[in-house]
């Protein structure tokens, strides 16, 4: 292979790996650690607002666009736990104690959120 | 651009290679999104675009979007116009850096179109559902779509090497 192609296959490749593994730790790095809220959606829009901190252990059933979704918190963490989607993508995922990691269910539109409580907007 | 029976042949051996290979990898679960998938058939469309020509390689590409649409029953679901999405703007991308930028070899141009790949994916995953909560899962898609775009590159240089693809064209003089 020809220097000058493959020196330019290495600068793209690697100040693309660079950009996808810097945008990797902060995602993984930038979170909020405590006080956290879970915001359960169905499609954009909130159906439920959890409180994490309590750490209860409580069931939730959510109506999706195609089924009802079984939502379970326990410990501070919050999961799918049954859904009558095809792929069970979501409830594989298992729970969830962090930001930065929704669970998405997409055959049903939902996903649940986790953030910080300062980003909870009081809604009446 | 003759297209005669040897020709047919030959494109619809690849057609079929392209599918049987994005079946497969169907089965491998996705991160966090549903739907995003690795991108192995781009061998195939890669071999093709560099060995044969651009417009067999677009119909190549689409017809296995549309074949597996319809073999897997997603036809008319979220996941067949990510895969579609996806399809279209990697494609571009690649048949661009092929014929207007000549600065790359195929490993580049396949990692260019790994990720343009994904992200067509993932803005279709976006739009559909809603949510901007989604773009988190682009780092580690992307990382694995950099990974996956070389080892694909790799493989179609490699195959292209053997000389499999240019014999057929000598023989069969298309």
């Amino acid at each position: 292979m020809d220097k000058k192609v493959l020196r330019n296959d290495l600068i793209l490749i690697g100040s693309l790996l660079v950009l996808a593994v810097i945008s990797l730790v902060l995602v993984l790095t930038l979170k909020t650690k405590k006080n956290l809220v879970a915001k359960v959606y169905v499609q954009n829009e909130v159906v439920e607002v959890i409180d994490l901190s309590k750490k209860e252990e409580k069931d939730y059933y959510v109506q999706g666009l195609k089924g009802q979704v079984h939502i379970h918190t326990k410990n501070g963490g919050i999961a799918i736990v049954e859904s009558n989607c095809p792929h069970q993508d979501c409830v594989n995922m298992g729970y969830v104690y962090e930001t930065n990691r929704p669970i998405i269910c997409a055959y049903n539109a939902v996903y649940i959120v986790i953030e910080g409580k300062a980003n909870f907007d009081v809604e009446i | 651009m003759k297209w005669n029976t040897h020709k047919i042949a030959l494109m619809g051996i690849l057609t079929a290679g392209a599918i049987i290979i994005a079946i497969l990898e169907s089965f491998i679960p996705s991160i966090g999104i549903p739907g995003v998938k690795l991108g192995l058939a781009n061998i195939v469309i890669l071999i093709i675009l560099y060995e044969i020509g651009i417009v067999e390689a677009i119909i190549v590409d689409l017809l296995r979007v549309l074949m597996v649409g319809l073999l897997r029953g997603t036809i008319v679901s979220m996941g067949f116009l990510m895969s579609l999405t996806g399809a279209v703007l990697s494609l571009g991308i690649m048949i661009l850096l092929y014929l207007v930028v000549k600065k790359f070899s195929i490993v580049g141009v396949s990692v260019v179109g790994s990720i343009f790949h994904v992200t067509g994916q993932i803005l279709i995953a976006m739009a559909f559902l809603g949510t901007p909560y989604i773009v988190f899962y682009l780092p580690i898609i992307a990382v694995s779509a950099i990974i996956t775009g070389v080892l694909v590159g790799i493989v179609a240089q490699l195959i292209i090497r053997t000389g499999v693809i240019k014999k057929q064209k000598e023989k069969y003089k298309f």
